[in-house]
């Protein structure tokens, strides 16, 4: 081998073990995580009962132009809020599709049932709803032909895979070229208060286009977003900085909730440009990356990262130039420094 | 010079003497291994399988190196991280082998290294809230029920070697 040779496969397998699998299927998240290549019911979907985690820890380096959207055939779910123990038909939205568009038509009519070999469309969700203290509220069911399917076994080719302890609910896998999902949810008993949706939606470029990796973690797209919903009668959202409750991967994911979730509720002019408004707000939000996220865990990122060391600073600064005051007290002390 | 001085010489010789005396007797004390004092049966029966499901993710653990991207805890898990890079998906998703297995107990044992307090194990105490005491961990409060959570009672029941397997 010459040492070009091998310097070329050493980039080669610096660069294959970075790859993993990825969850195609929703049964995947349910899996034993050590012997089944699983993720241990853990729903990747930006909760807190997941320290936010969501399908960005595994698919990295995305570039963020997907959008996300929760659509409620009772859309007034957005707006006036929840009823208790009512069920809601909802789609999830993967929008501004890019990776693997180009065979998203072909659906079902790709990997190894074509030849030559196409690669399949390979995307998907994960939501839950949760109250104010994260614990999962209501009741998730597939959708098969349109009909909520509240009792019985479901088809196996739905669009949604309920996690096995109910609290989520994720993508099925078993078609392709999939944008939208339908599930339905009940709504928990009136008095759970506000409640979040958390989702988050995946765009797969079909793995590494062989049949070797039909799919991966790398060169997909990922949007987060998070939803507040009140209860009906009950108190409004509270306050948002500048909407980033609503605040998904990019500003654009999560515009995209706030747009589809209001703009289809209002019909009125003045509602409309209130939607537009809180649109323009939470395009400003960033979601921040696990991978991002050291700088702003150090100390010194805190505005007090040592209260002692402040109160020396101001009673030195005191004494230095004659003031005092503005920035809290400095303590006491004669002055001598 | 010295051989015109007898009592001069004798004094050198002696100094010099005792300067390879002095040198002869230092060395340095090989650190302890931690893995060595830890249980790796325990370590894959208790410990493993909650670093694979709450730490092997690729933006996080589960990647190679120290630097850049990478991170001291390496944690390999099927589907993820592998020793040997794969060049099918089912390579990827097999069994860990016992090799893999042994080096996510090592990566996870040399936190135990120097460290004077159990709960100061940087395994423990990252991941913890920062109101139980957690600080600077990239991927937030993993043992989000504080010292009571049942992985964090797992990951120090390991390391004060009072765990064991069912």
């Amino acid at each position: 081998m010459t040492s070009a040779t091998r310097t070329l496969v050493i980039v080669a397998a610096a660069l294959a073990a970075r790859d993993a699998y990825a969850f195609p299927t929703g049964l995947q998240f349910d899996l034993d995580p050590v012997m089944n290549d699983g993720a241990g019911g853990i729903a990747f979907n930006g909760a807190p009962r997941w320290t936010n985690h969501a399908c960005d820890v595994c698919h990295t380096n995305t570039p963020g132009i997907i959008g996300l959207g929760l659509e409620a055939d009772h859309p007034e779910l957005f707006t006036t809020g929840w009823q208790g123990g009512m069920q809601y038909h909802l789609r999830v939205q993967l929008l501004n599709e890019w990776a693997d568009a180009q065979n998203q038509k072909a659906g079902d009519n790709c990997g190894e049932v074509v030849t030559p070999y196409l690669p399949c469309d390979q995307n998907g969700f994960s939501l839950e709803i949760d109250d104010l203290t994260g614990k999962p509220q209501g009741k998730f069911v597939p959708v098969n032909d349109s009909a909520c399917v509240n009792s019985g076994n479901a088809p196996t080719d739905v669009d949604a895979y309920v996690l096995m302890d109910g609290t989520a609910v994720i993508h099925n896998g078993a078609h392709f070229g999939m944008i939208s999902w339908d599930l339905c949810w009940t709504a928990p008993p009136a008095g759970a208060g506000l409640l979040t949706a958390y989702l988050a939606v995946v765009d797969g470029n079909g793995g590494d286009g062989t049949p070797n990796f039909p799919a991966n973690t790398t060169g997909d797209d990922v949007a987060i977003g998070a939803l507040p919903i009140p209860e009906v009668g009950g108190a409004a959202p509270p306050p948002q900085n500048g909407g980033c409750d609503a605040g998904g991967r990019a500003g654009a994911g999560a515009g995209v909730v706030v747009a589809i979730a209001l703009l289809v509720a209002l019909r009125r002019r003045r509602a409309r440009l209130a939607a537009l408004v809180a649109l323009a707000t939470a395009a400003g939000c960033v979601h921040v990356r696990p991978t991002e996220r050291e700088t702003l865990a150090r100390r010194n990122m805190k505005f007090g990262p040592d209260p002692i060391e402040d109160e020396l600073d101001l009673h030195m600064q005191e004494a230095r130039e004659g003031s005092q005051g503005g920035y809290g007290s400095s303590g006491g002390g004669c002055g001598c420094n | 010079m010295f051989r015109s001085d007898p009592g001069r010489r004798g004094s050198f010789g002696a100094i010099v003497a005792s300067a390879f005396a002095a040198c002869s007797g230092v060395q340095n004390s090989p650190a302890p291994d931690p893995a060595a004092a830890l249980s790796e049966s325990v370590f894959d029966c208790s410990v493993q399988p909650i670093l694979i499901r709450q730490c092997s993710y690729s933006a996080c653990h589960g990647i190679a190196g120290t630097t850049g991207t990478g991170a001291p805890l390496r944690v390999y898990s099927p589907g993820k991280l592998r020793a040997t890079p794969a060049m099918t998906i089912d390579d990827l998703i097999v069994p860990l082998t016992m090799d893999e297995q042994h080096a996510n107990f090592e990566s996870a044992a040399a936190f135990a290294w120097d460290t004077t307090s159990v709960d100061d194990n940087w395994l423990l105490r990252k991941p913890l809230p920062s109101s139980d005491g957690g600080y600077e961990h990239k991927g937030g409060a993993i043992w989000q029920g504080g010292t009571k959570d049942t992985q964090y009672v797992a990951v120090r029941a390991w390391l004060t070697n009072t765990g064991s397997c069912p």
